[in-house]
């Protein structure tokens, strides 16, 4: 991690700068959004030095990147660590090295671990340890409540002043709408973000936990053991006990674990409708826009819920809103088999969904691209699909998939694609400008840089993959288009689209 | 098994895309398994060295006997195996358990889970033919092969045209095409939870018959876009226009007690009652796939009239399922194609 890296020059690239977000982000060029071809870029003890055509290398180690794109370091701004918890389906170390391989200079890890990132205390440590062993920059999110448990706010003041910049109950939706209004409150007074994991849990079929039942786990937990026994109070969770008789007669059945659709009806799996986001939603807009915070609508995935966010941002409420990858490359047609590595929530929806996530994606509702990373142990996606955990694992292959389905589709230039993956997601989640996020490459701006190669194909295998999540939906398949070196704060952690070795030496 | 050749097995999933010609197959030889069944010794050899295994992680009394006992009759041992008292218990996974019986050699999994889609995910795990014998909400074919069975033979007695070749009664397809077409068959209850509802409404739809489901609107599916079959909500509406009643069993371990109000309410609208089976007209025939909540989906009388094929359909079953099992375990490979759980979906666009 430490240690000075040598100077590097990056030669004959395409340099591709996002829209400015910052004034001082007016560079050279006048701060437009566009792209530099031939460029050559300079990188020593951390920082972009000099940035123009046919710089001199002048001792510095020479990287012909002609025909590859040069972008500001890729921020996700949504990933799953299993660490503390469940270590075997992804620790920081494995989660950050996907991260870089995958052309991502930062990450902000998502706080539902087991236990979760609920504390000072909590954060301190999990903080410390990403420093120490992740290779790329580690943000952790924290709770909105304690023990994601939907009611009892975390110290929230004293979380951000030891760094927090997004909270979020993540896997589960903030259902009291007291709870997240002060949760809003606190987040304005103190310029933070709340993120949204906006489905509806009642229509979803998962009892919310502060009334005996249980919502999903980082692990995966479905059952619904909270609710056993008469009256509904007492059983479950450490965090959900509650003294609140639940109105809700017992049942076995299973959460909701697909679209509601008549196609996923006839498979027999029970729905996370449509309404359960697009309520979440519009709930979120109402206590956004009546307390002006900065809130965010986590992996948007239907066409209703993209309207609603559209009409929100065209009448100034401050919200912004993520899309994942695998939204915008899958319907729940890929379903079909039950194979479970395609269950996540929200869930997969229909082509039309995914067409007005396409074009949300072209006209600006969508700020970022997240990949929602969320890994699972082989173990765990070999279950049968209404038992296996949701979740798709995606940080490695995010990128090469959005620009085959953004940039070589034609649907959004390059400039756009690099907001999507930097300056984009670095604003939501407050990161601009710390330690260079988000900043175009420009001379003093610290090397966050991610190079790719467009015309590379390859085929994504979970063998070479460093994600412990080996089941995923792009086993075997092929893209066009790859990272090829990621620099983090000026270290060269990817080489050729492997990991390079601390202190080893290319030539 | 997770990489490399994999032989080319069939299996039965579902009936949602069967094709139809297999259908036609199934039933026949299910009718000539019929004939065997009378004979005072009621056994063939045609699966004499097969092992067929019966994997049940859910109760069931009558589809694991009528398995287990199809498969004798085809002179098949059985493998019987219960989530209860197995290493389930010890937490062992349904991959590990269905390879640990694939590896002990048997020729075929019979398969019931309570999950959607759990003998899909067997079928790509073993390399061996999988019955689905009722997965979650999703499918129980053999039961609406069952069913179709039973009907064809209520409607093909009554075309009363012989069929000399198999000597076993009247046929279910003639020149005129099946006797199940333009049949009118409603089915009541809980379609939403029902996999039986599932396999009949495909399984119907295909042999020509025009299905409506009938429910309380909660428990229809709460989407029904694609489904080959019309939804209504009033029952006595639509028995003026039945031939056949599939009444479903109302599944509260399902969570169907979550869209009703009360047993007696739900009787009240949408039970087959003795008066309202006393306005069906003569023909109007009767089935339920058991197990029965008496009193509550359908009165007793009306399990005990004449027009209940509720015996008639545990003794297709069992026929039924011998010519699954034949024609699994021996079929030259292809046949049941259709069938089949399809290559994964290509990813992208």
């Amino acid at each position: 991690m430490s240690g000075e890296e040598a100077a590097v020059l990056l030669k004959g690239g395409t340099i591709v700068d996002p829209p400015p977000v910052l004034q001082s982000d007016r560079g050279s060029d006048g701060g437009e959004a566009g792209f530099v071809e031939d460029a050559d870029l300079l990188i020593r003890r951390g920082r972009v030095v000099e940035r123009g055509k046919g710089l001199a290398a002048r001792g510095a180690r020479v990287l012909d990147v002609s025909g590859m794109l040069v972008f500001p370091g890729f921020v996700d701004i949504h990933a799953h660590v299993r660490e503390p918890g469940a270590e075997y389906s992804e620790d920081l170390k494995s989660l950050t090295e996907a991260a870089v391989l995958g052309g991502y200079v930062g990450v902000v890890l998502m706080p539902n671990t087991d236990p979760p990132i609920d504390s000072v205390e909590a954060f301190r440590a999990m903080q410390a340890r990403a420093d120490a062993v992740g290779v790329c920059h580690v943000y952790w999110a924290a709770c909105v409540t304690r023990g994601r448990a939907g009611h009892g706010l975390t110290p929230m003041a004293s979380l951000a002043r030891e760094g927090v910049r997004l909270f979020t109950d993540d896997g589960a939706f903030v259902w009291d709408s007291r709870v997240m209004r002060d949760a809003l409150l606190w987040a304005k007074r103190l310029a933070v973000v709340v993120a949204d994991h906006a489905e509806d849990p009642w229509l979803c079929g998962e009892w919310p936990r502060a009334w005996g039942g249980e919502v999903l786990t980082s692990a995966g937990g479905l059952s619904n053991r909270g609710i056993e026994g008469a009256p509904w109070a007492g059983g479950g969770s450490r965090a959900g006990r509650s003294s609140v008789a639940s109105p809700y007669p017992r049942s076995e059945a299973a959460p909701g674990s697909a679209n509601e659709s008549g196609y996923t009806a006839s498979l027999g799996l029970a729905g996370r409708p449509r309404e359960a986001e697009k309520i979440a939603v519009e709930r979120d807009i109402v206590l956004c826009e009546a307390t002006g915070a900065r809130l965010h609508v986590m992996h948007v995935s239907a066409k209703e819920s993209v309207e609603a966010i559209h009409r929100a941002k065209e009448q100034g409420v401050p919200l912004t809103a993520e899309v994942t990858p695998h939204h915008l490359a899958l319907t729940e047609r890929a379903l079909k088999n039950f194979d479970p590595v395609y269950r996540v929530n929200p869930p997969l929806r229909t082509e039309a969904d995914r067409q007005a996530l396409l074009e949300a994606v072209c006209e600006g509702t969508i700020d970022a691209v997240a990949t929602d990373h969320a890994p699972h142990a082989q173990h765990l996606k070999e279950l049968p699909f209404e038992k296996a955990p949701p979740g798709i694992a995606g940080l490695e292959v995010a990128a090469a998939l959005c620009y085959e389905l953004l940039v070589e589709a034609g649907l959004v230039e390059l400039p756009r694609f690099a907001e999507l993956f930097s300056s984009g997601p670095a604003r939501v989640a407050g990161l601009i400008g710390n330690k260079g996020l988000g900043r175009r490459l420009e001379p003093g701006v610290e090397a966050n840089v991610t190079v790719f190669d467009p015309s590379s194909s390859w085929v994504y295998e979970p063998s070479r993959s460093a994600t412990k999540a080996k089941l995923t939906p792009w086993n075997g398949r092929k893209f066009c288009g790859r990272v090829v070196h990621t620099f983090v704060g000026g270290r060269h952690v990817v080489e050729r689209s492997k990991l390079r070795m601390e202190g080893v030496e290319a030539s | 098994m997770s990489s490399g050749q994999r032989r080319s097995v069939t299996h039965l999933l579902g009936t949602s895309g069967l094709d139809i010609s297999l259908v036609r197959r199934i039933l026949e030889e299910a009718r000539s398994f019929a004939e065997v069944l009378k004979r005072p010794v009621p056994l063939v050899p045609v699966l004499r060295g097969k092992t067929v295994a019966t994997v049940f992680y859910e109760p069931s009394t009558r589809t694991k006997l009528s398995f287990e006992l199809a498969a004798k009759r085809l002179s098949a041992d059985v493998l019987s195996f219960g989530a209860g008292g197995s290493s389930v218990e010890k937490g062992e996974s349904l991959k590990d358990t269905v390879s640990t019986i694939a590896a002990m050699g048997a020729d075929c999994i019979v398969i019931r889970h309570p999950d959607a889609g759990a003998a899909a995910r067997v079928a790509s795990w073993v390399d061996l033919p999988v019955v689905n014998a009722g997965d979650g909400r999703h499918q129980h074919p053999t039961q609406a092969l069952a069913d179709a069975f039973a009907l064809g033979e209520v409607l093909s007695s009554r075309h009363g045209e012989e069929d000399e070749r198999l000597g076993s009664g009247p046929a279910f397809w003639t020149d005129q095409g099946s006797v199940f077409r333009g049949l009118r068959l409603v089915v009541v209850g809980d379609i939403a939870h029902s996999r039986v509802a599932r396999s009949a409404v495909w399984l119907f739809d295909s042999l020509g018959a025009r299905v409506e489901c009938v429910g309380p609107p909660t428990l229809l599916p709460p989407a029904t876009e694609g489904w080959p079959c019309s939804f209504g909500f009033d029952l006595d509406d639509a028995l003026e226009r039945a031939d056949a009643v599939m009444v479903l069993r109302l599944q509260l371990e399902r969570g169907a007690s979550v869209g009703i109000c009360s047993l007696e309410e739900y009787r009240q609208l949408y039970g087959l009652t003795a008066e309202r089976a006393d306005r069906l007209g003569p023909d109007v025939v009767v089935m339920h796939p058991g197990p029965v909540n008496r009193g509550v989906e359908i009165d007793v009388e009306v399990l005990e009239s004449h027009r209940a094929l509720v015996s008639h359909q545990v003794r297709a079953g069992l026929v039924v399922r011998m010519a699954v099992l034949y024609l699994l375990c021996t079929h030259a490979q292809g046949d049941f194609d259709a069938s089949v759980g399809q290559e994964l979906q290509g990813i992208g666009v």
